[in-house]
């Protein structure tokens, strides 16, 4: 019994190394054997997806990316999924970036969502634009609510704003019918509600990092946010949702993914267990003696 | 003394209560102060980031010229922020071809640029029947040498191509520039790996840190296991065989409520507590109490 113990007590000073290897192995044997594990959409989940898709058919929305290639693996399925529904339902879709890194990130989503067939018929500048990136954070979501043309003079592809179709009809931001931010910190979706959705009535959702879910839910909660796709997980529940309603027919990446964080995060409570066990049998030792 | 502590100090009080008002009043010259108020900002935000760039240079040119510890570091700062304004402003390649004439060896032409722009061989003939002449090639060169080599293999198939390049501003997102190449080759690998490695130290963490050591300890590691197990398709497969009236014990359903009323009610209290700190801090700017901006205590 007292072995049991002292092993028990030598678990507390375990090797880190030890820890990093089986979260490596966990990671990673998932990815490459797929457990397939089934996908349940959450109701924040939902409450964006029913906002999107019952916009009416000529509605047009803005997409803003404001996430690098840190957050990518959790933001950037959500953003592909998000794109995809817009143009999907057939929506007209303006796209802007916060950040620097957004412009490569809302590129590599367009030319994803494009490479289908069902898309080959979309146009630049007619079903889609994008604005690309303007410094100056919350300011620019203020700018655009008077005017885009003061804040953009020319696209991402260095077209003036003003021969672009589809801008002839989004003269400021409260042309838009949706606002989604695909947001990984500041400025993101909170910016968006404060300077844009709110004062102007525009509805608004977000993707976000799991880690900034926290900040937002007061917004979903008051209303003022039409739900949030929360991190991985909460991309996962939307391409189960694209698939439920016909619109995608395949698990995406983030449906994969949901596997290997599956048991992460399973290995990580064990750890937990493991290490609070440690912990009361090294007590009880201390105050036997 | 005028200069620097009165006048900025009247700056910020004229400004802040102009902007102020023009919040309550919708009528000119207030009605457009927005736009101006934000154009202004985009300028001396510009000049900011010039500053950055010398304070950059200052502190961390001087930790390599007095080689103190960690001055590698330093130089990688350095010539990281060199070499990306180099490509940023002065060179950046992106040279690729547009089509003229298709030829008449199209299945051929189809098959080179299948290869080139690893496009599948549907697409590609799909892309080029419905558009035809004036379509771009849809890759990019970093070099001219580089492109012209296309060029010529297509050129001997029969196609007619002229050679273009992207327009400065266009490099600065499309792939065969030599920014892009930074920023997929070089920053990408490099945040993605930092935040990658997260993963492995909240792991270790956790299983040193999150101890049962008193009640709120433990609330809070009950909150913590059934958020990361249920916020995941495990939490949903291990409770689904429980019977109807237990429910509200399904993992995914305990943690959503968890996020939508504890913690949501957490939240609002910590971001009503910002925002009064906000407009108290404003008051503060305004009214000229607050002087950290210019450098007094």
């Amino acid at each position: 019994m007292s072995k049991f113990n002292s092993i028990l007590q030598k678990l507390d000073s375990l090797d880190r190394r030890i820890i990093f290897l089986i979260i490596g192995l966990v990671v990673l044997l998932p990815l490459l054997i797929p457990l397939n594990l089934p996908v349940e959409a959450t109701g924040l989940t939902r409450d964006a997806f029913e906002a999107i898709h019952h916009l009416p058919d000529d509605a047009t929305v803005l997409m803003s990316f404001e996430y690098g290639p840190s957050t990518k693996p959790e933001i950037h399925p959500m953003a592909v999924s998000v794109l995809r529904h817009f143009m999907s339902r057939g929506y007209k879709v303006v796209i802007m970036c916060l950040w620097p890194d957004g412009l490569f990130m809302a590129r590599e989503a367009i030319d994803e969502v494009l490479r289908d067939e069902k898309f080959s018929n979309l146009v630049y500048g007619v079903d889609y634009v994008n604005l690309g990136y303007r410094p100056g954070n919350e300011a620019v979501i203020k700018g655009i609510t008077k005017s885009f043309a003061a804040n953009y003079t020319v696209d991402s592809r260095q077209t003036d704003i003003m021969d672009i179709p589809l801008m002839n009809d989004v003269r400021t931001v409260a042309d838009v019918d949706f606002i989604f931010s695909l947001s990984a910190g500041y400025p993101g979706a909170i910016e968006w509600v404060l300077y844009a959705s709110d004062p102007l009535q525009i509805p608004v959702s977000s993707g976000n990092a799991s880690i900034q879910v926290n900040q937002l839910l007061p917004y979903v909660k008051s209303g003022q946010m039409q739900g949030v796709i929360a991190g991985m997980p909460g991309a996962a529940e939307y391409e189960a949702l694209m698939e439920e309603y016909g619109l995608w027919p395949t698990r995406g990446q983030a449906a994969k993914s949901m596997d290997a964080q599956s048991i992460a995060h399973l290995v990580i409570v064990l750890f937990i267990i493991l290490g609070n066990i440690s912990y009361f049998a090294k007590r009880k030792s201390q105050k036997k003696y | 003394m005028f200069l620097k502590r009165q006048v900025p100090l009247a700056i910020v009080f004229i400004v802040g209560v102009i902007m102020l008002l023009s919040w309550f009043i919708p009528h000119e010259p207030f009605a457009n102060l927005e736009i101006h108020a934000t154009q202004w900002f985009d300028i001396i935000a510009s000049f900011a980031m010039i500053l950055g760039a010398l304070n950059l240079l200052k502190l961390q040119g001087r930790k390599v010229i007095r080689r103190q510890k960690g001055w590698i570091y330093s130089l990688a700062a350095v010539l990281g922020f060199f070499v990306t304004l180099t490509f940023g402003f002065f060179f950046k390649g992106g040279y690729y071809l547009e089509v003229k004439d298709v030829g008449v060896n199209t299945e051929a032409f189809y098959q080179t640029v299948s290869e080139v722009t690893h496009t599948e061989l549907d697409v590609v003939r799909r892309s080029f029947a419905d558009v035809g002449e004036g379509k771009v090639i849809n890759r990019n060169y970093y070099t001219h040498a580089g492109v012209l080599k296309l060029q010529n293999t297509l050129s001997s198939l029969g196609t007619v191509v002229e050679v273009n390049e992207l327009q400065w501003g266009q490099h600065l997102q499309e792939r065969g520039t030599f920014y892009s190449w930074i920023f997929y080759s070089i920053f990408t690998p490099l945040t993605s790996t930092m935040f990658a490695l997260l993963a492995f130290f909240v792991a270790s963490a956790s299983y040193r840190a999150f101890k049962i050591r008193n009640t709120e300890a433990t609330i809070l590691l009950a909150a913590g296991i059934i958020i990361m197990i249920g916020r995941v398709p495990l939490g949903a497969y291990l409770t689904s065989w429980l019977p109807s009236w237990l429910q509200w014990l399904h993992l995914p359903r305990l943690q959503e409520w968890i996020y939508q009323y504890p913690n949501a009610a957490g939240a609002r209290a910590i971001m009503i507590g910002i925002g009064l700190g906000i407009v108290g801090t404003s008051l503060r700017v305004i009214l000229g109490i607050e002087k950290s901006f210019m450098g007094e205590k």
